[in-house]
């Protein structure tokens, strides 16, 4: 319970500094108002993650991946727009398809559930590939690819 | 007017450029899945440079602060929202986003395999 209570006043002091610094004014009635409207927010998601029974736990070296993705992110740019330019140009449709890609789906704690999400995040946050999920049976990520990339693994 | 502000206009144009050809990728795509790829760009990568483009005009300023909190809700929550509505959308056709499941009642394409097409064209589709 104690626990529970110190994750709802974590999303509080969060929520509500990200309210004084969009809302630009200390005034008293908007701190107040600040201060419920982080109250609930606070209390969605605290009964969200306890629903979904999630809890984050993190590696610093998971984080790592985020320096690939700008660049990931410019290269499929162009792959997709330059697949919607032979569209519009030829009349050619994209080479589109599931892949499946060897990802561990590992195990059920804090840390395997925060490993997998990170791993579908960052496999849907370039333009050509997006996640499915992680199929626990065969190991293997499901993506969709606009424009199919046949020589790349998922981890 | 400054370079600052010719800078900015570039950025801003670029952002509306990308937003209207992802538009057009939306709108000319065949399915779901195809049109799926053109919501990262007008929902990633345009806001960003918008971001980009008050940044340049405005400097590190409170603007720009408030402007760059609002993209970092953006840039965490969009690939997860893309990853739920394609889920959703292959539970909807096939009845599991696993491949090899059996199809869903109604649905008549064949379960997707390792580089299965989207389409049942082998691989790929098209």
């Amino acid at each position: 319970m104690a626990r529970r209570a110190g994750a709802w006043l974590t999303w509080w002091v969060l929520l509500m500094s990200f309210w004084v610094i969009l809302d630009d004014s200390i005034a008293t009635d908007e701190l107040l108002a600040g201060a419920g409207a982080a109250a609930l927010a606070a209390f969605l998601a605290e009964l969200v993650t306890y629903q979904a029974a999630a809890r984050v736990r993190m590696r610093a070296e998971w984080l790592a991946r985020v320096i690939s993705l700008p660049g990931q992110v410019a290269q499929d740019t162009v792959t997709v727009f330059g697949a919607l330019g032979r569209r519009l140009a030829r009349g050619e449709e994209p080479p589109s398809g599931f892949r499946m890609l060897p990802a561990r789906y590992g195990d059920d704690t804090a840390e395997g559930k925060t490993r997998r999400a990170l791993l579908i995040g960052s496999r849907s946050f370039a333009p050509n590939s997006i996640a499915l999920g992680i199929d626990k049976d065969r190991d293997v990520m499901v993506i969709h690819q606009l424009v199919v990339d046949e020589g790349e693994a998922a981890e | 007017m400054t370079a600052q502000g010719i800078a900015a206009d570039v950025l801003l144009g670029l952002a509306a450029a990308l937003v209207l050809a992802s538009s057009a990728g939306i709108l000319v795509m065949r399915d779901t899945y195809q049109k799926l790829h053109y919501l990262t760009p007008l929902a990633l990568i345009a806001p960003l440079i918008v971001g980009l483009a008050v940044l340049v005009r405005s400097g590190w300023s409170e603007n720009s602060s408030e402007t760059w909190l609002a993209l970092l809700f953006v840039v965490i929550g969009g690939p997860f929202l893309t990853h739920a509505t394609i889920r959703a959308a292959r539970i909807r056709d096939k009845g599991d986003w696993r491949p090899g499941t059996p199809p869903a009642q109604g649905a008549g394409t064949p379960p997707a395999g390792q580089g299965e097409s989207d389409h049942g064209a082998g691989g790929r589709d098209g």
